[in-house]
């Protein structure tokens, strides 16, 4: 019989201790790389360029609280920024457009953000990436137009069912219970094509319907007209680039003059980002500590388990050597034995981990917008099967010496 | 033998002692160092933790922002003052100094103006070879009368 014959005998001898400890090193091993994958997707999807936002021009408060309802249609902006001192800082030589902004209205748990008509042209949600409302792209209809007239992103679309003709009341707020603009009805005129952002879940409308909502009161319907009094929420900025597409360095006194006035701030989101990682820091750390423990306990469970598959051979093992086999053989047994079932835990337990990360982004996507593909290459991914197979074959080595020191003669002594 | 051993492992543990302790002092110095936003240098008035002011030559022109102590040079100061008159001696000029009037350059994203501004700019020929100088003014500093000193272009740091 050969080598391999013999292993997989082995195995299937004692299929059921085998495949418990395959399971249990798939199910650690899923655990970490799923955490590992999530965890390394939440990061570039924070990051990825600001999400085409160089930087935000929003008031005084909480840069995170800004850069989370500007670009993540989280939380609530501080306060205003007047429209004359927006325009002042669009005239600054360093900043090349400006996409001004007021959220605080929403629709079935959707934000509605009035927003400059420029955002469907010339905002850049990933480098070079445009808003399509081309079906080829996933889009239906078109950018509004009229006073009376939406948007929708792709995932708010979905979960509304919203198809271009459908009309909606806007809410005066964000909480649950705020009142509704009943006498303003607006038409979605477009479903904009997904892009796996978090603008996938806001509904936009024109800048100047925020100011022409009914309910709003004479002083805010003025605004429309009087640009002395007007207010925005805040604004997208993108700034010039220097050569190779470097920003242009004058941001950073654009940021200092801005900050020391008493109405505004510029938030620059790959500044503020890092920082929101560093609070959450310890979170990370104690869930990756979880995963690790639990595929260091998988691996124990192998170690045990070979331990015990030994105890209970002793007698077919002193019979392999006394048919011949040596004591490399034996010992080779057992640590192929081992081999098998961490490489087999492993595999498993990536692909198990791609498709909880599957599962689990699914949820993600549909609570913030944010894209996370099953197919990602994860660090864990890289490393996670030679580590698994290298520490499985340091739970065998125990096994497996004792295997190769086995007595012969005091294991094929008759028992009774 | 056992005293020669005790005697490497006192010097051994001196050693990490004072490997250590000149580390955590070149820490000590890199946290001290303070934030330019500007890119210029930075001159204590009065001491660090008071205000300073940043000092940036472009060409022949100096350029000052009046910033905060300690953590805050990142913070803008204002001032009352229109303009300030220094009095620059050049590194190896020995026939008296030079007068530098800064006027107030108010910025308008931050909203100053003249008599409320923390941006000064001046400029003469001289400055584009100036090299290393000490100026010296006399400003009215958050609300007291103090000594400004530059000492362009390392800084002045009295602490």
């Amino acid at each position: 019989m050969k080598f391999r014959q013999i292993v997989l005998k082995s195995l299937c001898h004692h299929w059921l201790s085998t495949a418990l400890a395959i399971v249990s090193i798939a199910l650690g091993v899923a655990l970490l790389d799923s955490v590992v994958s999530l965890r390394e997707q939440t990061h570039r999807n924070f990051t990825q360029e600001g999400l085409g936002v160089d930087a935000i021009l929003g008031p005084k408060g909480s840069p995170l609280q800004i850069v989370l309802n500007a670009l993540y249609h989280l939380e609530e902006m501080p306060g205003k920024v007047k429209w004359t001192y927006y325009k002042k800082v669009l005239s600054s030589e360093v900043v090349e457009s400006g996409i001004p902004f007021i959220t605080g209205h929403s629709y079935a748990g959707f934000r509605v953000n009035a927003i400059d008509e420029n955002f469907f042209t010339s905002f850049e949600y990933l480098p070079g990436q445009h808003f399509s409302f081309a079906p080829a792209d996933g889009g239906q209809g078109r950018a509004f137009s009229g006073n009376k007239e939406a948007v929708a992103g792709h995932e708010a679309a979905r979960l509304l069912n919203i198809t271009p003709g459908k009309t909606f009341n806007p809410t005066c707020g964000v909480n649950a219970g705020d009142p509704v603009h009943v006498n303003d009805t607006i038409t979605f005129v477009g479903i904009m094509a997904p892009t796996g952002t978090p603008h996938d879940r806001a509904i936009y409308i024109p800048l100047k319907s925020f100011y022409t909502l009914g309910g709003h009161g004479g002083e805010v319907q003025e605004m429309a007209q009087n640009e002395e009094h007007r207010e925005i929420s805040g604004a997208y900025l993108k700034i010039k680039r220097i050569r190779n597409g470097v920003i242009h360095p004058g941001i950073q006194d654009l940021k200092y003059s801005i900050n020391q006035s008493s109405q505004a701030q510029l938030v620059i989101p790959n500044e503020v980002l890092p920082r929101l990682f560093s609070i959450i820091g310890w979170v990370d750390l104690v869930i990756m500590g979880i995963a690790l423990l639990v595929t260091l306990l998988a691996l124990l469970f192998l170690f045990i388990a070979l331990l015990s598959a030994l105890r209970e051979r002793r007698r077919d093992l002193a019979l392999l050597r006394c048919l011949g086999a040596t004591r490399r053989t034996v010992m080779g047994l057992m640590l192929c034995e081992s081999l098998f079932m961490s490489a087999a835990g492993a595999a498993l337990g990536i692909a198990l981990g791609h498709l909880i990360v599957s599962i689990g982004g699914e949820f993600i996507r549909a609570e913030t917008g944010l894209r996370f593909s099953a197919a990602y290459v994860s660090t864990a991914d890289l490393y996670i099967l030679p580590v698994v197979i290298l520490l499985g074959l340091l739970a065998g080595a125990v096994p497996a010496v004792q295997a190769y020191r086995l007595g012969v003669l005091k294991n094929l002594t008759p028992i009774s | 033998m056992f005293n020669k051993l005790t005697e490497k492992l006192v010097i051994a543990v001196a050693l990490l002692f004072g490997l250590t302790t000149a580390m955590t002092a070149m820490e000590n110095v890199k946290e001290g160092v303070h934030k330019t936003i500007h890119h210029g240098c930075l001159n204590a008035i009065g001491s660090c933790e008071n205000g300073h002011a940043e000092v940036r030559i472009d060409g022949n022109t100096m350029k000052l922002w009046f910033v905060g102590g300690g953590t805050d040079t990142d913070k803008a100061v204002r001032v009352g003052d229109s303009e300030i008159t220094l009095a620059v001696t050049l590194e190896g000029q020995k026939n008296g100094t030079q007068k530098l009037v800064l006027v107030a350059k108010p910025d308008e994203l931050a909203e100053e103006k003249v008599g409320d501004c923390s941006a000064f700019e001046g400029s003469a020929k001289w400055l584009k070879n100036a090299g290393k100088f000490v100026a010296v003014a006399t400003i009215k500093f958050k609300g007291k009368i103090q000594t400004l000193r530059i000492e362009y272009p390392n800084g002045y740091d009295p602490d």
